[in-house]
């Protein structure tokens, strides 16, 4: 069970974490090449302004799974952090089957959106006419990644619950 | 109307619930989004995957990780280190020394990040260790630390406002533009208030220190490459060269060359600057797209609209709304960061000031003080968490009391923008020619 975790884990956070950030440097690129063929070139790429923001997509929702791994969702702690660790911890349990729970409405919009986009041939209104769905799939990717981080944080949290009832009693 | 009210009351109640009980902000937001949506807007819930998709798939948005990648290559090389020297060199002897060459610092480091988060943890870092050295007042020092940081989201490029206007359809040459004189008059009242208490009580700092003119002119044959940074992102955005996206791709560039430069880039450092960026990134895009959701099912649903009605009726007129949305900020920046309450507020804020004929640029730079002053007041103020990690040996409450003339000084710039908003409005007029 452990093994499997780190497996998942791992997996989560190099296609959640370092892949996205290899993509954000890639962003960076291609705007540059953008401005370079524009001002040096007289012969303006134009692919920046459309893959950019397919980029930023991908980064804001492949990045949710690695960002919960990292506990850097903001949430609220003033008032949680004034019970007892015992409630505090089952509030924990409660917040993330409440989170789980909207993730997997999350996957399921993601994956109707995409199978919309692939059905109707939507394509973009740009000279490049990409079809939309190409570049809406990361938000599926995305859910399902959070969906498995999602798992393992409950599993990880029941598991501490457990064994303090085992301390206590 | 009246299921409208039932509505509202079961809607917002319960998202003050979940977001008490400690559920993530975007998360909260997302579930009462779909319960509006499904239960009483009734309409499918690949609504929510569309409004994430549209709400990010911007251009214009892509500005914000690339000013943020910037400022984590700048704080995490630690090649600020040499800036805040330099500006040292040049500042040091006004009153209050060092305290003022936080507030230079801050000003400079402002316009090359745009973070609060970042402009805390680099010169709780770099300047905190140095003026304790040199026996300053823990509360003047630590005050000083927190509160300049609050020029970071002011003075261009912020972040904050990048984010506003992206969401909000407004143009990021015109709110940026609209920061400059406001972050200016920040930055002067600031270095008023440390004259001022410095005056009042000069055991908080030692006499201030004037260097030699050579030392001066010898820091600025290390600096310059930071001159070409700001020079070359803000002269592209201001003169009209390139899209803000393009000229945070170029800082974030250049950033990359300067540390290279100052030979303090490590493919560990650059790796983990991506990787800070991208959460940063997620967590507040995300909740921008939720906002972006419940906003859709609070305006399909009717509420908005009753809301607008309700508050533009108040018999408050236009400045007394103001007033109450600056209360309101104050309160609520006990429990949210700046980020959060832009996006949890705005889908009900911005249908009233543009009912008011309020310019949204003026609002956007009104905000940015409104909600950043929540950064440096108790309990939940952001600036004071990020210090106190930095410097644990010192309670928050220093941080706090220190902190508090410099509150006066922001209240006293908001009061200014009231009185002349022409401070936010006539520099986007000049460059929109």
């Amino acid at each position: 069970m452990r093994r499997t975790i780190q497996i998942i884990e791992s997996i989560i956070s190099f296609l959640s974490g370092l892949v996205q950030g290899w993509i954000l440097f890639l962003l960076m690129i291609l705007v540059l090449v953008d401005v370079t063929t524009r001002y040096v070139l007289q012969n303006p790429l134009s692919v920046a302004e459309e893959y950019g923001a397919y980029m930023l997509v991908a980064i804001t929702c492949m990045g949710l799974a690695f960002t919960w791994k990292e506990g850097s969702h903001v949430r609220v702690e003033l008032l949680i952090n004034r019970l007892s660790p015992a409630i505090r911890q089952w509030m924990r349990v409660i917040t993330m089957l409440i989170a789980f729970a909207f993730t997997v409405f999350m996957v399921i919009a993601s994956y109707q959106l995409v199978s919309f986009s692939f059905m109707f041939g939507t394509r973009s209104g740009s000279w490049l006419r990409t079809p939309i769905a190409w570049p809406q799939i990361p938000l599926i990717i995305g859910s399902v990644l959070l969906f498995f981080q999602l798992i393992i944080e409950i599993v990880r949290a029941v598991n501490d619950l457990r064994s303090r009832k085992g301390g206590t009693s | 109307m009246g299921t409208e009210i039932i509505v509202a009351v079961a809607l917002i109640a319960g998202l003050f619930v979940l977001l008490m009980i400690g559920l993530e902000i975007a998360w909260a937001v997302g579930v009462i989004a779909l319960i509006g949506l499904v239960w009483y807007v009734d309409q499918p819930i690949n609504q929510v995957a569309y409004t994430i998709w549209a709400s990010l798939n911007s251009f214009t948005l892509t500005a914000m990780p690339l000013f943020i990648l910037m400022g984590c290559i700048l704080g995490n090389t630690g090649v600020n280190e040499r800036l805040f020297n330099a500006i040292d060199k040049w500042v040091g002897h006004l009153p209050g020394g060092l305290a003022s060459s936080v507030i230079f610092g801050n000003a400079v480091f402002a316009a090359m990040s745009g973070s609060t988060i970042a402009a805390t943890a680099t010169f709780g870092k770099i300047a905190y260790p140095v003026m304790e050295q040199r026996k300053y007042d823990p509360r003047l020092a630590l005050g000083s630390i927190a509160s300049g940081t609050v020029l970071a989201p002011l003075i261009p490029p912020s972040i904050l406002l990048i984010i506003y206007g992206a969401w909000q359809g407004l143009s990021i040459v015109d709110l940026l533009a609209a920061g400059v004189f406001p972050g200016l008059t920040l930055t002067g009242l600031f270095i008023l208030t440390i004259f001022v208490t410095v005056k009042l009580n000069p055991r908080l700092a030692p006499p201030p220190f004037k260097h030699p003119w050579h030392a001066r002119w010898r820091t600025l044959g290390e600096v310059w490459p930071f001159a070409v940074l700001i020079v070359g992102v803000l002269g592209a955005i201001f003169g009209g060269y390139m899209t803000a996206t393009e000229a945070a791709s170029l800082g974030a560039f250049l950033s990359i060359l300067l540390s290279l430069y100052y030979r303090r880039l490590t493919f560990a450092i650059l790796k983990q600057s991506l990787l800070d960026t991208i959460k940063v990134t997620s967590f507040s895009l995300f909740i921008m797209a939720m906002a972006s959701l419940i906003s859709h099912v609070f305006n399909s649903a009717g509420i908005i609209p009753m809301i607008k009605e309700y508050v533009i009726a108040l018999p408050l007129g236009k400045n007394g709304i103001l007033i109450l949305f600056f209360l309101m900020y104050f309160v609520m920046g006990m429990f949210f960061d700046s980020w959060s309450m832009l996006f949890l507020t705005f889908p009900f804020v911005m249908p009233i000031i543009m009912a008011l004929g309020i310019s949204p640029i003026w609002w956007g730079v009104v905000y940015v003080m409104a909600g950043e002053q929540s950064t440096i007041t108790p309990p939940f103020g952001l600036s004071l968490f990020v210090l106190h990690g930095v410097v644990p040996q010192h309670p928050i409450g220093t941080i706090v009391r220190g902190a508090i003339p410099f509150l006066i000084a922001i209240y006293v710039n908001v009061f200014l923008m009231f009185l002349f908003p022409g401070l936010a409005t006539w520099l986007p007029s000049v460059i929109r020619g």
